[in-house]
């Protein structure tokens, strides 16, 4: 069976840390470099930083909160929020980032998605898909769930993958931030239509969640945010949880539980 | 004050590299003149990205002769993800534009992950997750602090074939996939996965370099 990663998901208002419910309301938690470094103490797989004001360019922004935080944290970062071309990709990387992810920019025009994935490889581009569900499917969202896409979260998934996405983190607003339990449904209809790694988040509330969106939705990994920044359980715990129940993860230290 | 240079090609994820290295107590220089990198003590040659573009900034900077000469010094390099395939020969990645050679400093080629169904599920390409190693052979020097609670952060879609089967210092498993994870040729080091993104287990091995 396959590896599975936990991975924590850090929106940022910077230099703030912030969390919302359904992508709205955010409320200021701290310091951003301070969570992601007690994540990492506690096992995490991966950290993806997500900006919700796309300070890319500006001081003070999420460049040198990457900055910081790859000074004591060495797990895979993704930088996401603000990226509008190949240039903003270059800046991430040598900012420190490992990976970036795209959702504004490949809507509007998703040639950009080829251009990356050409020029720095697949393993670094994620498309991220925040989508909502309407009465027969799910349809992107993009600046920050204010604006719909006119798409169809299955089909950008595919079109993604053609053009060299190496992953997608696939949220589901209607369960971001509620922690009412992932929407199963939409990761297992991507999962199956897809053949590159599916990140599931939006809604964790329990670990039993996570296995779900495993073993029924068949996402590669999980990304995580409510639950980790209120404490309500560790990294170890999920993981520990998780390997009783069957799924592989290689990644696990006792000794953090 | 142990020394190390990380070539810098414009590609890949140099700081991520630097600054697992300063942590654990190197003296990092980033270079891209071929002088300095031939008069390195240590060399890394990181990588993230497409073999090609890779290949070809190697060449528009003239780093090729440099880096062959670094490797006639006998002092330890050390290539992590795409910087250990470009030591060998050939891609296979995006062959049919434009394909470019390797270093050729270790004999084989890259090929993509071939898929197969396990456990219902097909595997994913990219290789995306921490795996443990199978070493195999101990007395890599690299190894000598890891042990089997160890993982590592691979992130990959093709995975390199030594011609000699000696060169293959550490394997790990991908599903019914044996992946190349580490291998060696007298001074030259590569590894598949990111030691700079594996926690502790990368901080060890890389220490490990430093020490060589």
């Amino acid at each position: 069976m396959r590896n599975v990663r936990v991975i924590a998901k850090l929106e940022v208002k910077p230099p703030n840390l912030v969390k919302g419910i359904q992508l709205e309301g955010l409320r200021k938690l701290g310091n951003p470099n301070d969570f992601a470094v007690k994540y990492y103490k506690q096992g995490i797989d991966e950290i993806i930083y997500e900006d919700q004001i796309a300070s890319l360019l500006g001081r003070n922004g999420i460049l040198d909160i990457i900055e910081k935080t790859t000074d004591n944290v060495f797990v895979p970062i993704t930088v996401g929020g603000g990226i509008q071309s190949v240039e903003n990709v270059s800046d991430a990387l040598r900012a420190g980032a490992d990976k970036i992810s795209i959702n504004s920019a490949a809507i509007q025009n998703p040639s950009i998605l080829k251009d990356i994935a050409k020029r720095f490889g697949s393993q670094c581009l994620i498309l991220s898909i925040q989508a909502k569900k309407q009465t027969n499917s799910w349809e992107p969202y993009y600046d920050c769930g204010r604006e719909h896409s006119g798409l169809d979260a299955i089909e950008w998934a595919k079109l993604g993958e053609q053009l060299g996405v190496g992953e997608i983190l696939l949220t589901s607003i209607d369960q971001d931030g509620t922690k009412k339990g992932f929407d199963i449904e939409l990761i297992r209809k991507v999962t199956d239509s897809v053949s590159i790694p599916v990140i599931a988040s939006g809604g964790m509330g329990s670990c039993d969640d996570i296995f779900q969106a495993i073993s029924k939705g068949k996402a590669d990994a999980v990304a995580i945010a409510h639950v980790l920044h209120y404490d309500l359980f560790t990294t170890a715990q999920i993981k520990k949880y998780c390997m009783n129940k069957g799924i592989n993860i290689d990644n696990y230290n006792e000794d953090l539980l | 004050m142990k020394n190390v240079l990380i070539i810098d090609y414009n590609v890949g994820n140099i700081k991520s590299v630097q600054r697992a290295l300063e942590h654990i107590g190197a003296n990092v220089t980033i270079s891209s003149n071929p002088k300095e990198i031939e008069r390195a003590s240590k060399v890394i040659l990181p990588g993230v990205g497409a073999f090609n573009s890779a290949m070809k900034e190697i060449d528009k900077l003239k780093l090729r002769k440099s880096i062959l000469k670094f490797v006639a010094t006998k002092q330890p390099i050390l290539g992590i993800c795409l910087g250990m395939q470009m030591l060998l020969d050939s891609s296979e990645e995006f062959c049919e534009e434009d394909p470019q050679p390797g270093l050729s400093i270790i004999s084989g080629y890259s090929t993509k992950i071939p898929i197969k169904k396990i456990d219902q599920n097909q595997l994913k390409l990219p290789h995306i997750g921490w795996s443990k190693l199978h070493i195999e052979n101990q007395r890599t020097k690299l190894f000598k602090d890891i042990t089997d609670k160890d993982s590592f952060y691979f992130v990959h879609s093709y995975m390199s074939i030594p011609s000699d089967s000696n060169c293959l210092t550490a394997n790990s498993k991908y599903g019914d996939n044996r992946i190349t994870a580490a291998i060696q040729q007298d001074n030259v080091y590569g590894v598949q996965f990111h030691p700079e993104k594996s926690g502790q287990s990368g901080l060890k091995l890389l220490s490990a370099f430093l020490q060589l």
